[in-house]
């Protein structure tokens, strides 16, 4: 709140008024209090002797008559005790009598120290503590006769009322300076409360005002009555002049932006616009029309045209003012002018209207010039257009033909049309399309179907583009016409059709005759079983045709066109393979692609396919596409596959056979010496095998072999092999042995297992016990070693094991013999089988040759020694012709036994073959040799192809 | 017979003391004590103006004894008498302890000194006051009832009390005394009645009232040995004579016979001549200028009939004021 200095202050004044009233009436309260006071003391004073008197002249002349002066001296000490007399003496007649005086005197008087004590009469400093009482009064003391028993005084100083009353107007002044005090306070909080502080409010709210002086904020409200109607007059005159002020703000604000939104109109006006007086001087003008003068408005108001443009321009202008004036309407007329600004020459369409004052008085002329120059362009370009147009139509091998809708006619029809329809733009015109000279076969939509109704222009959807193919038939022949309909609109409604055709009749015979030709060969490849596939080189989709999917058994949907679609089929192994054929065909190195390779199916299986092909090339070499046909060649490659493996394993055990073990056998001794390892090359031969096949027959022997072999197979490692070599000969092959000794627990499960006995499933609970014989040769050795010597080393050994007794194994020791070619150890074989008295002992596993070409060889060298010995049948045999000497005889000897087993057909089939060409080849030589001899010789082979063996006896003999 | 005579004579006795002072003849340089005395008609103040003057004669002192028969005025007329008389001393036994004070206010204005023989006074100078020990002679009587009580092994019983008014200071004495021996002992009390007119009448129904308020009563004490035949009268109305103990707070010459045969337990009793005896030492010593006590008390005696044989010369000269000649 702000306050002049120069005023006065009214919450001043108003403490002022506040402080001198409080204090001239507390203060005049409190003389008169003080003087009551006064008076009601001197009033108690008197009352109270009074009634010390009444009371005592009652209680003591009783005591008086009594003589009980000590009883009544205490009543006279309670009296003055109560109530603070100065001094009660008593004069007592009877006492007096007694004592012989005339009276006796007794009482209490206050010593000047305050304290009462007994009256002495006699006592001077006593009687003169009586003298000092202001007060004093007396009544006698009558006994109920009504003599007199003495009398009773109460003396009273008025020492003690001054004390009294000073300490009550000490009293005084402090409670009416206290109350003052807080009234004082309390009237001020309450002025400033209930009277200064709206007050302030109401200035400090009138204080703020906008920038005319008007509060802006309504007084805030007061609760008192007396206020309140000046408050809301207040509010009220406010209110009004606020609201005033807003509508004459509004009404401002409202023409300022008519007047703005008039001179924006003005300016943006595309139009020249300016007004001048009478006398042609320019008034005002808008910015277009600066620019046609090339000055601003400020340049221009005031002049006149003669000031501004040439003469002769300025002379027409206002010659057209004049006339504008002088009519008193609007005058029109076109003239060609150049702008200032820019000197772009502009046709202005210029109206002029005289303006008129109030009282009808011409005032000036309004011009506007409206720039028709790019009307006038359009105009010229749209003359153009239709003269091109014309011409286009005129030349256009397409027909057009345009169908006015409110005509329900041709409204034009180009010579193209006409030619197409064979008749004239001129008949077509103002007719429809339907005509005798062409009838409708058929209507083609844009989606392939026909129309029942086939018609130029679909009803009611006409509103839309077409696109369809009519077939019309002529008298003569048949057309295709390729139709596009494209309606058009004036203002939103349809103003006609456009219909545009052309004659596709030549097109669409080389289509049919392409589809019969296509069907043909969709025939032919359907009815084929291969594959057939067809890759775009160039965008690399490939046509799979449905055969091709069904063969990987895939649904015709299921495969897409791409490459991958084939490729991710192709086994991982076969892949690189088949893609190198790909490249090297379509780099012209091959004539046809060929390839087998694996296809995933949809089971998941792999089939094997012969993929034939070949590329089309351009003629720059650039092969385009190619196409092939694949067959499914999968179970002549399984058939393969069995025949291979059947070469290789033994039918009986299933267990890999002689060859595959030399292969095999190669592998691991490279693995085991890579990997600073050892190789156990175990020769085992079985005990009491012949024995069984004898007595029991050969599914006995069999079932032995068999599980023989399984419970090999289940003791040895992955790792590691075994494999039958023919009878009951065995080999197993240990790798990765750190050391000999490391191979003895298996040779001793080996020797355990075999030695089980083999149940015997005949219903006769018998059980087959045979044992093993087995000997043991390491590699790798000091010296470089192959694996037939290994072999060999192992046979050896196997030797040492059944001469030791059987059913074990020993380790071959090669401190005994160099490894010799063949068996460095022949004599030791014959004590063997002399050793079991010419009895056949199975243990004739010997070493064999490893492979067909050193038995060819040892064949070519039995047979060559046995033509000399032919020739010369006189002489003994050379030793080469004994069959534990000659490597072929041994083998011949061998496969003859073998020949005991029935199921040996693969070895009896071969057998046979090679029997048959010795046999040929003897008889070949008949005439040459003994023919006795030979002829024996040939009863042998024939009686060993029967399946009777000659006596090894009788044979070496 | 014998009795009514003794009493008569001391009445007839008392009688003519009262109005004409006994003044003995005697040289004037012998000094002269007063005995204000209330009424010589009560035994009691008889016998201790016996002790007075016994003790006066042996001390060489004239004594002017003058007995007020129980009236404040005559009381206050024969001190203002002495006053005038100028004795040299004066022992007052007062008609209440409130008229003492104004004998003591008279006495002190002319210079006399006064020792209380007795009753006391409410306040005033004075050179000594000679009382009886009425707390411990109570605590002392007490003692003797407990032990009878105890003897009949009837310390379950109660013990109802007819008492002297108790706004009296010696009432109050008597029955704080009383009550801490009974305390002491854990026996109940069974009520007090405080004697009003001091009838014979007063003191049966007193009797009777404790007796049927009580069916455990087994004493009584009496306060007063004044009334002791009323209560006698009660318990043998009652049907309860030894069945109810009665013991006594001072002495009858009855009670040298009562209390041997047991119909009495026992009585405290003061020893008035004794106390005389000791009010004018008392005097004797001021007036030589000696120091004196202010206030001297005197045992009373606690009599049963263990002790009444050994005590009975002590209770002859100082309770009964029979000094051997």
């Amino acid at each position: 709140m702000s306050s002049s200095p120069s005023l006065r202050s009214l919450y001043a004044r108003l403490a002022a008024i506040i402080i001198a009233s409080v204090v001239a009436v507390l203060g005049g309260n409190a003389v008169f209090n003080y003087v009551s006071q006064r008076q009601a003391m001197i009033e108690a004073l008197h009352q109270s002797s009074a009634l010390s008197i009444a009371s005592l002249q009652q209680n003591i002349a009783g005591l008086i008559e009594a003589y009980a002066v000590s009883d009544y001296g205490d009543l006279i000490a309670t009296e003055i005790e109560m109530r603070k007399h100065f001094a009660i003496l008593v004069h007592d007649h009877n006492m007096g009598r007694v004592l012989g005086q005339d009276r006796f005197t007794t009482g209490k008087i206050q010593s000047p120290s305050g304290q009462i004590v007994d009256y002495e009469p006699t006592n001077p400093e006593h009687r003169q503590w009586l003298a000092l009482a202001e007060h004093t009064e007396s009544a006698p003391i009558l006994a109920a006769s009504g003599e007199s028993l003495g009398s009773v005084a109460v003396y009273n100083t008025h020492s003690k009322m001054a004390e009294a009353l000073k300490e009550a107007l000490r009293q005084h002044m402090f409670n009416t300076l206290g109350i003052a005090t807080l009234l004082i306070i309390l009237l001020l909080l309450a002025i400033r409360q209930l009277v200064i502080r709206p007050l302030a409010q109401l200035t400090q709210v009138l204080g703020k005002t906008d920038q005319d002086g008007i509060p802006t904020s309504a007084l805030p409200h007061w609760t008192y009555r007396e206020m309140a109607p000046l408050v809301e007059t207040m509010n009220t005159m406010l209110g009004l002049i606020q609201h005033s002020r807003a509508s004459l703000r509004a009404e401002h604000e409202a023409l300022q932006q008519s007047l703005k939104l008039n001179r924006l109109i003005i300016e943006t006006l595309p139009d020249l616009l300016w007004l001048k007086d009478v006398d042609g001087r320019y008034l005002m003008c808008n910015p277009r029309f600066e620019a046609f003068i090339g000055a601003p408005e400020a340049d221009i108001v005031g002049k006149t045209d003669f000031d501004l443009v040439d003469r002769a321009q300025a002379e027409f202008f206002r010659l057209h003012d004049r006339m504008a004036m002088n009519a008193r309407q609007p005058t029109m007329n076109e003239e060609w002018v150049t702008f200032a600004s820019d000197g772009r020459q502009a046709l202005l369409e210029t109206t002029k209207v005289a303006m008129l004052r109030d009282d009808g008085q011409i005032a000036g002329v309004l011009g506007v010039g409206h720039d028709t120059t790019e009307r006038y362009q359009v105009n010229c370009k749209l003359q153009a257009i239709l003269a091109r147009e014309e011409a286009l139509n005129q030349a256009l091998p397409v027909g057009v033909v345009v169908y006015d809708e409110a005509l329900e006619s041709i409204a034009y029809a180009n010579p193209s049309a006409a030619n197409m329809l064979e008749t004239s733009s001129r008949q077509l015109i103002g007719g429809t399309l339907d005509s005798n000279q062409w009838r409708i076969v058929h209507r083609e939509n844009e989606d392939g179907t026909l129309s029942d109704h086939p018609r130029w222009i679909t009803p009611d959807t006409d509103k839309t583009p077409e696109s369809y193919v009519l077939c019309l038939a002529f008298a003569e022949r048949l057309k295709w016409i390729g139709v596009q309909t494209r309606p058009f609109f004036v203002n939103g409604a349809l103003a006609g059709v456009i219909v545009a055709m052309t004659d596709i009749s030549a097109e669409r015979q080389t289509i049919q005759a392409l589809d019969l030709e296509r069907k043909r060969f969709q025939l032919a490849i359907e009815g084929a079983q291969d594959g057939l596939w067809d890759r775009d080189l160039i965008t690399n989709k490939v046509f799979f045709s449905d055969q091709w999917k069904r063969m990987l058994g895939y649904d015709p949907l299921e495969i897409g066109d791409s490459f991958a679609e084939w490729e991710s089929r192709v086994h991982i192994e076969d892949l690189g393979r088949v893609m190198e054929a790909i490249q090297a065909h379509l780099r012209g190195e091959t004539a046809v692609y060929e390839s087998r390779h694996r296809l995933r199916c949809k089971d998941g299986e792999w089939k094997w396919f012969l993929d034939r092909g070949k590329a089309l090339f351009d003629d720059q070499g650039m092969a385009l596409r190619m196409v092939g046909f694949h067959s499914d060649i999968t179970r002549e490659i399984r058939y393969q596959e069995e025949l291979a493996h059947s070469a290789k394993h033994d039918p009986l055990t299933l267990l890999p056979n002689r060859f595959l073990f030399n292969e095999l056998i190669q592998n691991l001794m490279h693995r085991c010496k890579r990997n600073n390892k050892k190789l156990a090359l175990v020769y085992i031969d079985l005990d009491g095998f012949k024995q069984i096949n004898d007595t029991f027959g050969h599914e006995a022997g069999d079932m032995v072999l068999i599980t023989t072999a399984q419970r090999m197979k289940s003791i040895l490692r992955q790792e590691d092999m075994v494999a039958r070599l023919g009878g009951d000969e065995f080999v197993v092959a240990i790798a990765d042995l750190d050391k000999r000794e490391a191979a003895r627990p298996l040779l001793k499960r080996l020797l355990h297992d075999i030695s089980q006995p083999v149940p015997l499933f005949d219903g006769t609970r018998h059980e087959l016990h045979v044992s093993a014989s087995m000997g043991v040769s390491l590699y790798p050795q000091s010296l470089d070693i192959g694996p037939e010597a290994l072999l060999r080393q192992a046979d050896q050994a196997m030797y040492e094991a059944k001469n030791a007794g059987k059913n074990q194994f020993r380790f071959f020791k090669p401190d005994n013999k160099p490894d010799p070619a063949f068996r460095p150890h022949d004599h030791e074989h014959d004590n063997v089988r002399t050793g079991v008295n010419g009895q056949h002992d199975n243990t004739t596993a010997l070493p064999q040759p490893c492979d067909m070409t050193q038995v060819m060889n040892e064949q070519h060298r039995w047979i060559t020694a046995l033509k000399q010995h032919l020739a010369t049948p006189e002489e003994c045999p050379p030793p080469e012709l004994r069959p534990d000497r000659c490597q072929f005889g041994r083998w011949l000897h061998d496969e003859a036994q073998a020949a005991y087993h029935p199921e040996c057909l693969a070895s009896l089939s071969r057998l046979h073959e090679q029997l048959h060409t010795l046999a040929a080849s003897l008889l070949a030589d008949k005439s040459q040799a003994n023919a006795e001899t030979l002829d024996e010789l040939h009863a042998q082979i024939v009686a060993l192809m029967d399946g009777l063996p000659p006596p090894v006896d009788q044979f070496s003999a | 017979m014998f009795k009514i005579f003794v009493l008569f004579c001391l009445l007839v006795l008392a009688q003519i003391s009262a109005m004409t002072p006994a003044v003995s003849a005697a040289p004037t340089d012998q000094k002269r004590l007063a005995y204000l005395v209330s009424d010589l008609r009560i035994p009691f103040w008889d016998i201790m103006k016996r002790g007075v003057q016994a003790q006066a004669q042996a001390l060489g002192y004239r004594m002017e004894v003058y007995s007020a028969e129980n009236s404040a005025k005559r009381e206050l007329e024969f001190a203002a008498q002495a006053i005038r008389a100028k004795v040299d001393g004066i022992i007052l036994s007062p008609t209440n302890s409130s008229s003492a004070v104004t004998v003591l206010q008279l006495a002190r204005t002319a210079g006399i000194p006064v020792v209380i023989a007795d009753i006391g006074a409410d306040r005033g100078d004075y050179v000594s006051y000679i009382a009886s020990n009425n707390r411990e002679g109570a605590f002392q009587i007490g003692l003797v009832l407990v032990r009878a009580m105890r003897e009949r092994g009837w310390q379950d019983g109660r013990v109802g009390i007819i008492a002297i008014p108790q706004k009296r200071a010696n009432g109050q004495e008597r029955t704080a005394g009383f009550m801490q021996a009974l305390n002491e002992a854990g026996i109940k009390g069974a009520g007090i009645r405080q004697q009003v007119d001091f009838s014979h009448r007063e003191t049966y129904d007193f009797a009777r009232e404790l007796m049927a308020a009580n069916p455990d009563l087994r004493a009584i004490w009496l306060q007063g040995s004044d009334r002791y035949q009323a209560a006698l009268d009660a318990l043998a109305d009652a049907g309860k004579s030894g069945e109810i103990l009665l013991i006594c707070f001072d002495a009858e010459p009855e009670f040298l016979d009562l209390i041997p045969r047991g119909i009495l337990v026992g009585a405290a009793m003061q020893q008035p001549f004794l106390m005389g005896e000791e009010a004018v030492k008392a005097m004797d010593l001021h007036l030589h200028g000696q120091p004196v006590s202010k206030k001297i008390l005197l045992p009373v005696l606690a009599v049963s009939r263990l002790n009444i044989q050994a005590s009975l010369p002590v209770i002859r000269r100082n309770v009964l004021g029979q000094p051997e000649p």
